[in-house]
């Protein structure tokens, strides 16, 4: 690290300017930001223009001797998700403040006409209720909609709990019964660790933040580790390497030009997810300015100072590592063409650790998972979502960043080797032999 | 012209590099001493470009050692290269920069003090207004110019320039020559390779040449403009006298009462020999460097 400063200093800075004064830089990041700030208002803006109509469902009945009405049934699931045991007791549904709003359900004596109407996209589905030779219900649900489509899968569950409590009704017993059938059974879930134990909104925002944190890092490692490449092949090709390397060492220069991209690269970050904030802090004055409901807001887990400040260890030192690796595989191609290539073995790195960590999203206490999240190159990933979702011993934390540190310092050593002897070499294809040769004799 | 040689600046002992089996040099020895003006010349192609790239230690020698500044090129050239003033050939500058930035950010990480931009600058006539703008719409000329002054900005003790003349055109190539005179004067020493022959004559005190790798001579200047033969026409008032009385007169045609031919060596004892109340006119014209080489080569042509 023999005065390594001055210089990397100097290099960062002109790679900061150049890259936050060009064109591209500026549009992308003015782009991207009013993106993300529109798309967080997307909902209340699409409500307030009529694009998101709550669904409107027509309910055909062919028979006359239900003992529960269907609308209700059906209204009460779309709105409320009430539970069906509810449903069938032939209970109106709570009654929420905006029920218009979120889904009309009506009665229909004019299956054709009703069917006509979903068919011209005047209503998002017709439900027809008939029974069947064998005297059970039979439903028929006419629509556009997939069989993920949420509407439709709460008309089914509402289909379910008619039938159901149709044929209890045949066989005898009473609706007051049946709702008790269905009620929910009495199911406590306790945490054998007590710093486990939480709150499930609590635990969605986690999830939430959870996947925000792994999808954050992987865009920010691969969009700004190629920047790095980029960058340091365009040195190398376009020549002006050699200028830069009678003036600076190239340990410098590859400081210099980490520090400077990655700077670059967290101001575009910083825009985007300041937008982003923006966006969710305006959505509920703006909603109310439009006269719509607007989401909820997302329910933020608990999060202290020192958690907080783990998050950033675990994504500047994961962002270090993988750019310093990056501006060693751009130093190895002599032309800019080849950079994609040079990189692929690290593009497929940090998508391993990406898809590591979703999955381990869904079972955040699985061995693997632990096992994962100490190793450097998926501790980035999959340590955070660990510390958000379950809770990890400090001293689990403290190593994945201790080994993340000592790698990222190989990964320096390293990389200026390659980049010292990659910067360089002109001509010829850049391969393992000729690299570790290099490294050898080159400083 | 100096008195007991110094250190010598660069020193280079059979320094060879081989891509492969391609032979870019092979067995490079010379020594430049300190002050000294030193040329490097050859065809394109020759491994001018390979020794300079090695001496600054952007390439591995294959075999031989080689020292700059006193140091050695394989284990200390980040050194070297901190110290020495280089111009690659074929300079490639950032072109988002302003030819001024370009100056700034090199002689920041140099960590030194541009003493000489201005006044190179005005030699080479690279005016504010030019220096302002970006590099990307700069000329190969200026783009040459500014290769120049990073080169020679903080008056480096060591210059080595590849092909520093490339580009410029016939006004600026002499404020060039003009600027390495002055070097000279201050005990700068430059060496620098060209492909032209009348370069090297004007400004250089020793020159090597070199062909397919292989060092073929290396000449003081001085002493080769001294050998190389000069066309002479002498004309008497009345006849001629016998060719065979002049000293060091070859390939003789007599014409009447004139006489052309060749001369090599001393033209003080010719003269003298012609010395006559009957010398009607007497024409010695310079033979150039290159008629020099030409004759050199002619008669050794590498047969190694």
């Amino acid at each position: 690290m023999r005065d390594l400063f001055p210089n990397a200093f100097h290099v960062a800075r002109r790679e900061y300017r150049v890259r936050v004064r060009g064109r591209a830089f500026k549009f992308t990041t003015a782009l991207l930001g009013i993106a993300v700030a529109v798309l967080t208002m997307l909902p209340a803006i699409l409500e307030a223009v009529g694009i998101e109509d709550p669904p409107e469902i027509a309910v055909s009945v062919g028979s006359d001797d239900l003992s529960t009405d269907p609308v209700v049934a059906v209204q009460a699931l779309l709105i409320a998700a009430a539970d069906p045991g509810a449903v069938l007791e032939g209970e109106a549904p709570a009654p929420v403040p905006d029920a218009e709003e979120r889904a009309r359900v009506t009665r229909t004596r004019d299956p054709d006409t009703a069917a006509q109407a979903v068919r011209d996209g005047e209503l998002d589905g017709l439900l027809t209720i008939t029974r069947s030779e064998s005297g059970d219900l039979a439903f028929e649900y006419l629509s556009n909609s997939g069989p993920t489509n949420q509407t439709r899968m709460l008309v089914t569950q509402a289909a379910t709990a008619l039938a159901i409590g149709d044929r209890l009704e045949r066989a005898g017993v009473s609706t007051a019964e049946s709702g008790e059938l269905f009620a929910p059974p009495d199911f406590t879930a306790i945490a054998a660790d007590p710093d486990e134990a939480r709150s499930e909104e609590d635990f969605a925002g986690a999830f939430i933040l959870a996947y925000a944190v792994v999808i954050l890092t992987f865009m920010a490692i691969l969009t700004y580790g190629n920047w790095v490449a980029q960058s340091v092949a365009e040195e190398k090709s376009g020549r002006v390497m050699e200028l830069l390397i009678t003036a600076a060492t190239p340990r410098q220069l590859l400081t210099g030009k980490v520090i400077g991209t990655g700077a670059a690269g967290l101001t575009q970050y910083v825009v985007i997810v300041g937008a982003l904030l923006i966006g969710l802090v305006l959505n509920g004055p703006i909603s109310s300015l439009l006269g719509v409901g607007g989401g909820t807001p997302l329910p933020l887990p608990d999060l202290t100072p020192i958690m907080i400040a783990a998050f950033g260890l675990f994504f500047m030192l994961g962002f270090i590592l993988y750019s310093t690796l990056y501006a060693a595989a751009g130093s190895m191609v002599s032309r800019i063409e080849d950079v994609q290539q040079a990189v692929g073995p690290l593009i497929f790195l940090s998508m391993a650790g990406y898809f590591a960590a979703f999955g381990g999203l869904n079972d955040p206490s699985a061995g693997w998972v632990q096992v994962l999240s100490l190793i450097p190159f998926f501790s980035p990933y999959l340590m955070p979502s660990r510390m958000l979702l379950t809770t990890p011993s400090s001293a689990e934390v403290v190593l994945a960043l201790a080994l993340l540190a000592a790698t990222v310092v190989a990964a320096i050593w390293l990389a200026s080797r390659i980049y010292s002897a990659g910067v360089l070499m002109y001509g010829q294809r850049v391969g393992i032999r000729s690299i570790l040769r290099a490294t050898r004799v080159s400083r | 012209m100096e008195g007991t040689p110094p250190a010598p600046v660069i020193s280079i002992r059979a320094l060879t590099k081989h891509y492969g089996s391609v032979e870019a040099l092979t067995d490079l020895t010379l020594e430049v001493n300190q002050g000294e003006i030193y040329g490097f010349l050859g065809p394109n192609g020759a491994g001018k470009s390979t020794a300079i790239r090695t001496l600054l230690g952007y390439l591995h020698a294959t075999r031989g050692t080689a020292s700059v500044l006193g140091m050695d090129i394989a284990t200390e050239s980040v050194e070297i290269r901190r110290l020495t003033g280089y111009l690659p050939g074929g300079i490639a500058l950032y072109d988002s920069l302003s030819g001024e930035q370009v100056l700034d950010y090199l002689v920041d990480m140099q960590g030194r003090q541009p003493h000489r931009r201005a006044e190179l600058c005005e030699r080479l006539e690279l005016p504010t207004s030019v220096l302002k703008r970006k590099v990307r719409d700069y000329s190969r000329g200026m783009r040459q110019k500014i290769g120049v002054v990073q080169a020679l900005q903080h008056d480096p003790e060591l210059a080595i320039l590849d092909e520093p003349t490339e580009g410029l055109d016939p006004l600026m190539q002499h404020a060039f020559y003009s600027i390495l005179d002055d070097l000279r004067r201050e005990g700068r020493t430059v060496f620098f390779s060209s492909h032209v022959l009348s370069e090297v004559e004007r400004l250089c005190d020793r020159v090597a040449i070199i062909r397919a790798g292989r060092l073929m001579a290396i000449h003081d200047v001085g002493e080769l403009l001294a050998r190389r033969r000069r066309r002479v026409t002498v004309r008497w008032r009345g006849a001629a006298p016998d060719p065979a009385s002049l000293p060091g007169l070859e390939d003789v045609q007599v014409d009447g009462n004139r006489i052309i031919g060749m001369l090599s060596g001393e033209v003080a004892g010719f003269v003298r020999s012609i010395a006559s109340p009957n010398l009607d006119d007497l024409i010695i014209e310079p033979a150039s460097l290159e008629e020099a080489f030409l004759e050199y080569y002619a008669s050794e042509e590498p047969g190694q």
